[in-house]
């Protein structure tokens, strides 16, 4: 069930004042029961896979913590990523590689008659299994212990406001708050049900409002300009930042109303002012995760400029390839891995000077690339991606771009986004409006709950990083 | 064990929580509050009287008048004595005395009559044919967006009203699904015109139609003051027509409210969405569908009844933005089986393709003409299988 569907809305009716009335073990228990009932409601066929991430990993980790001898805890976390890695391998990217090597093979006149399993993707799949994989290896290095509660360790794989789609939520962080009662404020509450509402605006009102726009331009085979092109690709940076951020805080203010703290994951990404900035504030429990368990794996900057490019690349090319299982993705990797590199080099040989006038141009500059970058996410084929790369660095012709015009919620919506987030950037904190007025707080929550009510006219899309 | 820092807790005074959830109740009030307001303001500024006007006050007050029951904005349309609503009331019935004034043979200088039905798509490849060869005499009965269903029982209505030589029927991809209502305002919030036209059925193979209780506009301002008739419409809508919605379409005290009318607009169109739903899936449009199995069978009928009153049938296959060759695939093995002449919008002008469309989703003037250039050597043959 979507978090945008009323289904949820019935969902959540039932579980949190059943969660309010009940003691620290009970609501454990009967968070985990909802959010297996929350993914079997995707598929439930899936739900094996999530047990098995769960079972393995858990009897791994206490495996770690009953052992000293180096050889057999490599093992035990080998076992570990490999039962994971080997799920996601398999229902991820295993009908990928065959096509590819299919392709490869009729290139070179070999045509093989493969016959390709139809393997549905798992929704979640590559949030879990990172999930836990963090989980092992945090034991294995010592970072902390394994739980001894077989039923915190799976409530903390499976819970569901971030089981589907993140964030991608630290045993360190997420299990002691699991194990331990929790009391959530009334100010983290209302916090929460903000959090909600706002979720609710960017998903809505903006990401399905911008989402037919996007399409069209994306699914045009003639007609457009390079003008059409960009207008598209930076319709498709906001489809996507409300898209995916909408629905972290939608997973965050539920968090919230159930006493956790889920990290945040997106943090105005659009004002980044370079490659570095910028994932550091998109994705941020994915970038994190990167650097932590693959970056600095590899060996990170300690091994000298050509080493640390090498391990940049490498992390975002694998970056990419975990967003979805197609050569565009990889390609989308690449390109950002060539940003970081290029803007290392260059911030080496050139520091950064100070100003606001300078800053603003830098993060205007830096959008454009961005764009650039969600383009080559976007695009439906490489040929598309050729095509659209030529046009934009070459044809700045009148464009067409409003054959498909948004809805009048989203023309009203997203002047509103940029207005909140540039409140929340230039004022440095999330709950800026906790400075206004009672009737300005009250002004704003009734403008979002109007625009959501027009919102719902909008074709609901499914929520872009479920395929993922 | 450290503090957790995924867990929250509170100060557990008492004071401070009753000052928090003050603090709350304040702010839950005054969005309350501001709710209020904007529903009322709303209603005053933009008033569905002011649904037409020109300018951006008009389309507001359009915009917000989509949600208000279909029975309210019916009686608002023919109570209104201006008569900026009469065309617009008028239109798309299935009424042969509309038509009185329609071309029924051949001009002096003309060799053939052409009747087209269908809607506008085809009204507009009609009109280019019109135009594009002085030979042809064109007879046009058209419902804007209209379904196939529409055009059929137009065709039925007018077979013996005119000596055309050739009858042209057309389906376009966007209307399939309104098969299974018998009138516009169900189907559309955005403008529910109040035409209406016979339920179609296939019953032990064969079709059957379920006419209107309400089939002119005549009659439609009689049921609304006639409440037993108007309630044997809404019984008659709620029996056969698939779209029809209690909630969406009977007038209640929720017409004066903004925020209701905007849920009620999301309501019905979701609602058309889950209708689009029981007739196309993410492949296409689904084999046994209702809708399918009906239109494949008018077409048959379309075909035979033309043959019979000696003339010859064509099917206009026509795919709207977005539809690919939907269409073309649910139609073409059924009409080459059935020996029906068809002729296909995507072979002249790709619907993939931008330049195929207006920024309203009509044909662009250069596929209206590519289709007529298409289509007028095969009304202008003695016989279209030469």
């Amino acid at each position: 069930m979507a978090f945008n569907s009323i289904a949820f809305a019935v969902f959540l009716s039932v579980v949190i004042p059943l969660y309010y009335a009940l003691g620290h073990r009970a609501q454990n228990r009967m968070l985990l029961v909802a959010s297996y009932f929350f993914y079997a409601s995707w598929d439930w066929r899936f739900l094996s896979l999530i047990l098995v991430s769960t079972v393995v990993d858990y009897w791994v980790a206490g495996g770690l913590s009953r052992t000293s001898d180096g050889v057999r805890r490599l093992r035990l976390v080998a076992l570990s990523m490999a039962s994971n890695l080997g799920i996601l391998a398999f229902f991820k990217y295993f009908n990928f590689f065959a096509d590819s090597l299919a392709e490869l093979l009729s290139s070179v006149g070999c045509s093989g008659g493969w016959t390709l399993f139809e393997i549905v993707l798992p929704v979640g799949i590559s949030f879990y299994t990172f999930q836990t994989m963090s989980y092992t290896i945090d034991v294995y290095r010592g970072r902390m212990e394994a739980t001894r509660s077989f039923f915190d360790f799976a409530l903390f794989v499976a819970f569901f406001p971030q089981l589907v789609a993140g964030p991608i939520e630290r045993a360190r962080d997420l299990l002691p708050a699991i194990s331990h009662p929790r009391h959530p404020s009334v100010e983290q509450a209302t916090r929460g049900a903000y959090l909600i509402l706002f979720g609710l605006f960017k998903k809505i009102v903006v990401a399905d409002g911008l989402a037919p726009s996007v399409n069209a331009i994306f699914g045009a085979n003639a007609g457009l300009s390079g003008t059409d092109v960009w207008f598209g690709s930076v319709l498709f940076a906001f489809q996507i930042y409300c898209d995916f951020s909408g629905y972290s805080d939608i997973a965050r203010g539920v968090s919230k109303i159930l006493g956790f703290n889920l990290q945040k994951n997106f943090d105005q990404p659009y004002f980044s002012s370079s490659p570095q900035e910028f994932w550091r504030r998109w994705h941020v429990s994915l970038s994190n995760w990167l650097r932590d368990y693959l970056y600095i794996a590899l060996g990170g900057s300690r091994k000298g400029a050509g080493r640390t490019y090498r391990n940049l690349m490498a992390t975002m090319v694998l970056g990419g390839l975990w967003h979805g299982a197609a050569w565009n993705f990889v390609l989308w990797g690449l390109y950002q891995g060539v940003l970081l590199c290029a803007h290392r080099a260059w911030a080496a040989r050139y520091p950064a000077r100070a100003g606001f006038a300078r800053q603003g141009l830098k993060i205007a500059v830096f959008f454009l690339f961005t764009c650039y970058g969600w383009m080559l996410f976007r695009a439906e084929s490489f040929a598309q991606i050729t095509e659209f790369t030529q046009l934009m660095l070459t044809d700045f012709s009148d464009g067409d771009f409003m054959t498909v015009r948004p809805s009048l919620p989203t023309l009203l919506g997203l002047p509103l986004l940029i207005l909140l987030d540039s409140f929340h950037f230039f004022g440095g904190s999330p709950r800026f409006y906790r400075a206004w007025s009672p009737p300005a707080r009250g002004l704003l929550s009734a403008l979002l709950v109007v625009l959501i009510f027009m919102g719902l006219t909008n074709a609901p899309a499914e929520f872009i990083y479920f395929q993922f | 064990m450290p503090r957790p820092s995924s867990s929250i807790s509170n100060s557990d005074s008492p004071d401070r929580l009753s000052s928090e959830l003050r603090s709350a109740a304040v702010v839950v009030g005054w969005m309350l509050f501001c709710l209020a307001v904007i529903d009322v303001a709303v209603a005053l500024a933009f008033p569905p009287s002011q649904s037409d006007e020109p300018g951006l006050a008009g389309r507001f007050a359009s915009y917000f008048e989509r949600g208000m029951s279909s029975e309210a904005r019916i009686r608002r349309r023919v109570d209104d004595r201006t008569g900026r609503y009469d065309e617009m009331l008028a239109s798309g019935w299935v009424d042969p005395e509309q038509w009185r004034d329609l071309k029924t043979q051949p001009d002096v200088g003309e060799d053939k009559l052409i009747a087209f039905y269908g809607n506008s798509f085809t009204r507009q490849v009609a009109a280019a044919v019109d135009e594009r060869d002085s030979r042809l005499g064109v007879r046009m009965i058209f419902g804007p967006i209209a379904p196939p269903s529409h055009a059929y029982a137009s065709f039925l209505a007018d077979r013996e009203q005119h000596s055309a030589d050739v009858v042209v029927l057309g389906v376009s991809s966007n209307t399939v699904a309104g098969i299974l209502a018998m009138t516009h305002v169900t189907q559309s919030i955005v403008e529910p015109l109040p035409y209406s036209y016979p339920r179609y059925l296939v019953e032990d193979g064969e079709l059957r139609a379920i006419e209107p209780v309400i089939s002119t506009l005549a009659e439609l301002r009689n049921a609304l003051v006639e409440p037993t008739v108007w309630q044997r419409h809404v019984a008659q809508l709620s029996k056969f027509d698939e779209f029809y919605s209690a909630r969406t379409y009977n007038k209640s005290v929720l017409d004066r409210s903004t925020l209701a009318k905007l849920l009620r607009a999301a309501l019905a169109i979701r609602r058309e969405r889950v209708m689009d739903d029981r007739v196309k899936g993410r492949l296409g449009f689904l084999e046994d569908s209702e809708a399918t199995v009906v239109l494949r069978a008018m077409l048959r009928n379309f075909d035979l009844r033309a043959r019979a009153d000696g003339r010859r049938a064509v099917v206009l296959v026509l795919s709207t933005s977005g539809s690919g060759d939907d269409l073309d695939r649910l139609l073409r093995e059924s009409l080459d089986h059935d020996g029906i002449e068809a002729l296909y919008s995507n072979e002249f002008c790709a619907s993939t393709d931008r330049d195929t469309y207006q920024e309203d989703g009509h044909f662009s003037s250069r596929c209206a003409r590519a289709i007529a250039a298409g289509l007028t050597p095969l009304l202008g043959k003695a016989d279209l299988r030469e």
